[in-house]
């Protein structure tokens, strides 16, 4: 396609403009839920700094419980950025453009809670200092901490490289922001012309993060996974832990991004660019993800169950019959069985409303199984812990560690609402340029013609 | 002086008021109304065992007690571990075996033998213990094979490491100087006016 009609191609930075600081649809309703469950969460953890970790259910055998169910679920989530920004990349797939920006948000949210849950897990968090001074480098929590804090790093880069030309729109465009704004707008721009040079020197920044933070991110997932691999407990002590975290946190990610997309699709009536079309390449990836992820599953839990040996056997039996059966079977069915059939129907992958709902199911499932693999096998260690009190062999989140749970997630989306408040949701200038090169069938956008402009900053 | 014998008086008082007092609560509650037992415990030896008898009987009347459950730990360098149990014959004796080559809990070389009645309907809780030196040799005194759980990471992981994380960072550096040469390329100045 040639080179679009300047005043569609202005029309169009005008639209995609126009999401910065502008409300979308149900915000005054949101946002103040989200804020008031974030307050409630640091209540709830100034009290558990107060009193202790006593205040949770943690005990002997649980040491490890919601909050670090909640890490491995956001590391995991964290990894929809690399799938978008390098696997889709170097695949050539041209409908992630208006993608790109919203995946890296929800990676930069998502893994800058990732980097908080640990500390939430701490009594005493003022001694996460002693890891910088007394850290053990054959430790896999040292490794965690350093892979998340380099993920998040570069995270921020990535976030920011595809930023540079719209911010360069955004000092052209909005002259009538205020003062303040406009100086980081310039600063961010970093005098950005769209000269040859400076496109060469984007694309090969861009290229450069692009190798790198893939195998970051999959280290991220990867060390993640060997913190319980690497320890001597039934269900941990196996070597499919890295493959089973990546891929199920790729398939994590993809529902998540599905989910968040419908809602700023709606929230900031975005449909024009944000297509079916999206929705029905995501769900075909998520089912490749899902059906990948149930074989896994299948290797993970089939295998032992098939010996059922003395040390896995009270684990196993726990999850297929006791107590945790229902979450279990939860996960396996609803989480997994039922979407793989349901997205296997082309009517429903063409339907919006269809893959929305697979994606509530799988991310439910996700949700549940971090907890799975947290929990439970800490219940069923295998030797006794001795001298343990009654009642210290189970584990029942109290309402403090709900709370924080809570807050954290609400954190995570009211984060992704904030960076849409200051940055366009979508990449103006990857969007007009993928249209300008290939076309809008292969980018996923309706026709670009008869655009109408919505109130925002660009008015 | 005075001074220190208060701060030694307080820290005991602590140390009493602070550890310990759950279980010495519940063990009174435990034990009330029973009566007191008296355990000893001898070490003998065959060729491949060691062979361990308690001898229970009435701390009052020293009388041999019959069918009173004992069991047997090996102290560790973080707990007990269990070697076994066994019941009280007729002479108040209960024996029990395990090998001869277990492990001493420490450097001393020292394998420290406890026997033990726990929870019994009608006795307090007892032990004993006895000593035994140890022909096998603690593995403090060699080094442990397996590098990674050392007081030292070894050489590789040292080199992996912060080799790894040398190069994600130098990428990382090197993506940003791309950046400032963006703002180098420019020919707009980005003085605000």
């Amino acid at each position: 396609m040639e080179k679009l009609n300047p005043e569609i191609r202005n029309q169009i930075e005008n639209e995609l403009l126009g999401t910065v600081g502008r409300r979308y649809r149900q915000e005054t309703f949101w946002v103040p839920f989200l804020a008031l469950i974030c307050i409630g969460g640091t209540v709830a953890w100034i009290i558990q700094l107060k009193k202790g970790l006593g205040v949770t259910a943690m005990r002997d055998y649980a040491s490890w419980g919601l909050y670090i169910s909640l890490l491995f679920f956001f590391v995991g989530v964290s990894l929809i950025g690399a799938l978008v920004s390098s696997v889709l990349r170097f695949s050539g797939a041209k409908w992630r453009y208006p993608l790109i920006r919203i995946a890296e948000a929800v990676t930069l949210s998502s893994i800058f809670f990732a980097g908080f849950m640990p500390v939430l897990d701490m009594g005493r968090p003022e001694r996460l200092y002693f890891l910088i001074t007394h850290g053990r480098i054959q430790s896999p929590i040292l490794w965690d901490v350093v892979a998340i804090a380099t993920y998040f790093i570069g995270s921020v880069i990535y976030f920011y490289l595809p930023l540079i030309p719209d911010m360069a729109i955004m000092r052209d465009k909005l002259t009538n922001a205020p003062p303040l704004r406009r100086k980081i707008f310039r600063l961010l721009a970093m005098g950005w012309e769209g000269n040859h040079k400076q496109k060469y020197l984007l694309k090969k920044a861009m290229s450069v993060m692009s190798i790198i933070i893939l195998p970051v991110a999959v280290s991220v997932h990867t060390i993640s996974a060997w913190l319980i691999a690497m320890t001597l407990r039934p269900g941990w002590n196996t070597s499919i832990m890295g493959p089973y975290f990546v891929f199920g946190a790729l398939m994590a990610g993809c529902a998540i991004m599905i989910l968040i997309i419908a809602k700023l699709r709606h929230g900031y009536r975005l449909e024009r660019y944000l297509t079916p079309t999206h929705f029905s390449k995501l769900a075909l990836l998520l089912l490749a993800l899902i059906a990948f992820y149930l074989y896994i599953n299948l290797n993970k839990y089939g295998v032992p169950a098939f010996k059922m040996a003395k040390d896995e056997r009270s684990l196993l039996n726990d999850l297929f019959f006791g107590k945790n059966a229902f979450l279990f079977w939860f996960t396996m069915i609803a989480g997994l069985v039922i979407p793989v059939v349901l997205l296997s129907f082309k009517k429903i992958r063409k339907s919006i409303r269809g893959v929305v709902i697979v994606a509530v199911l799988v991310l439910l499932g996700a949700l549940i199984n971090r907890y799975l693999i947290v929990t439970p096998n800490l219940l069923h260690p295998f030797i006794p812990i001795q001298h343990a009190q009654p009642g210290f062999s189970t584990y029942n989140p109290t309402l403090i560690e709900w709370t924080i749970t809570a807050s954290s997630l609400a954190g995570f989306v009211l984060l992704i609402i904030l960076l849409f408040k200051l940055f366009p949701v979508i990449t103006m200038w990857e969007v007009i340029e993928g249209v300008e090169k290939s076309s809008e069938k292969e980018v996923g956008v309706e026709k670009l013609s008869n655009i109408q402009i919505i109130q925002g900053h660009a008015s | 002086m005075r001074v220190k014998i208060k701060i030694l008086i307080v820290l005991l008082a602590f140390s009493v008021n602070g550890f310990g007092q759950e279980d010495t609560a519940t063990n009174v509650d435990q034990n009330a109304g029973k009566k007191e037992a008296r355990l000893t415990l001898q070490m003998s030896a065959n060729d491949t065992m060691h062979v361990a008898t308690a001898t229970v009987s009435d701390a009052v009347t020293r009388a041999p007690l019959n069918e009173i459950e004992v069991i047997f730990y090996v102290q560790r360098t973080f707990g007990l571990m269990n070697v076994g149990d066994g019941t009280t014959d007729t002479t108040g004796t209960v024996s029990l075996q395990f090998p001869l080559d277990t492990r001493p809990g420490d450097k001393s070389q020292q394998l420290i033998v406890i026997a033990r009645i726990e929870d019994n309907e009608n006795f307090r809780d007892t032990s004993a213990q006895a000593i035994v030196k140890s022909k096998v040799p603690f593995p403090a005194d060699k080094p442990i094979p397996r590098a990674l759980i050392g007081a030292r990471a070894p050489w590789w992981l040292i080199f992996s490491f912060f080799g790894t994380v040398g190069i994600i960072y130098g990428l990382f550096l090197y993506a940003i100087i791309l950046v400032y040469k963006i703002k180098k390329a420019s020919t707009h100045s980005l003085t605000v006016k």
